[in-house]
């Protein structure tokens, strides 16, 4: 009988355990996260290392109006296409493009994508035939894949 | 599985999916964190309730693949890859670590308890969070870039934190009512409520989508 209640004992304190551990986990991941946050302007996205003021990149270019293909909801916004190229990047048909968000979220797309995609004016990224979870919020980079 | 059983999982399962779809959406609208809340409270609470009462190993897995059923075949929003990918994944770790768990009176301490709701609902959500990145590009015929996970990843354990808390409330809170027992109802009583039940959650979520969009 107390065999089993050590068990029993032993048992939930490596439950507990477990769960203090992750508690733990979810704690440092939030500092770390808070710590290393970049603190973004809302004003310009880097591409390639190149700073685009947004209010440029949305005068510069008429805004298209796409539907996704998966959630058959209508989205306007800048072509990606147009922003590359305001961006000077030459042949951007030979690179991928990683497209981050100022939470950090991020999401490696190749030019074919690029081409459906455009830039909303919440700066989130929308394509036309990939799903939500390659729609980034709030962009503030986006890197060029040589 | 028998019938009783298989009701339930229609039942739960359907209610599930449209409080991920109702719920869900107007969290998400709100800028709340949606996934938290809703693997904290809700998915936590049905399959522990589930599990507790109809004493059964799989019936989580089964309410999780109608849930996503009908987060992904929801004619008038279109097909949801992602959220279906999530919520089937959560019931397959939701399985796993209740393996060999059916009731939660076998724990003497409350805070035994706690640390289940904990576990359970940290791991469902960076678990289904992680499988959803990983999956959505292949079922998308995306390539998949490991290196974006990577990156992401302290940002997926941060917001598993929230669920987790939450899912301690949860589990509590499905403890203390576990005497409300529906798998107990009457058969006469039972397959007409369940049934009915479910119908009405399909019929409130697809009027829900025709109405919000």
């Amino acid at each position: 009988m107390n065999f089993v209640k050590m068990m029993n004992w032993g048992k939930e304190n490596t439950i507990i355990s477990i769960a203090m551990f992750l508690l733990l986990v979810g704690i440092i991941s939030n500092i770390y996260v808070h710590a290393t946050k970049s603190v973004a302007s809302s004003d310009f996205i880097e591409i390639d290392g190149k700073k685009l003021s947004v209010n440029e990149i949305f005068s510069a270019y008429e805004p298209k109006t796409i539907q996704n293909v998966i959630t058959k909801e209508n989205y306007t916004g800048i072509p990606l296409e147009d922003i590359i190229k305001l961006a000077g990047i030459k042949n951007p048909e030979t690179y991928s493009y990683t497209i981050i968000g100022s939470d950090g979220y991020r999401k490696t797309v190749k030019w074919e994508d690029m081409k459906s995609g455009i830039l909303t004016k919440s700066l989130r990224v929308v394509f036309e035939n990939l799903p939500k979870a390659y729609m980034v919020r709030d962009v503030v980079k986006i890197e060029v894949i040589k | 599985m028998n019938r009783r059983e298989l009701a339930g999982i229609l039942l739960f399962g359907s209610l599930w999916g449209m409080l991920e779809c109702i719920l869900g959406d107007f969290l998400r609208d709100q800028n709340l964190p949606a996934g938290a809340i809703m693997t904290g409270l809700v998915a936590v609470a049905m399959m522990s309730y589930t599990r507790i009462v109809f004493r059964k190993r799989g019936m989580q897995l089964g309410m999780a693949m109608v849930a996503g059923l009908l987060r992904l075949t929801n004619p008038f929003t279109g097909c949801l890859i992602c959220s279906a990918i999530s919520i089937v994944s959560e019931g397959i770790i939701f399985e796993a670590i209740w393996y060999k768990l059916f009731d939660l009176r076998e724990f003497r301490r409350p805070a035994t308890i706690a640390s289940m709701g904990m576990i359970t609902s940290y791991l469902c959500y960076i678990g289904g969070f992680l499988v959803t990145q990983v999956l959505t590009p292949i079922v998308s015929s995306v390539a998949f870039n490991p290196n974006d996970l990577v990156a992401f990843l302290p940002q997926i354990l941060a917001r598993g934190l929230p669920a987790g808390i939450l899912g301690i409330f949860s589990i509590l809170a499905i403890d203390s009512v576990r005497s409300y027992d529906i798998s107990k109802l009457k058969s006469r009583l039972y397959y007409p409520v369940t049934i009915s039940l479910a119908v009405v959650c399909w019929i409130l979520t697809i009027a829900n989508s025709l109405l919000v969009g």
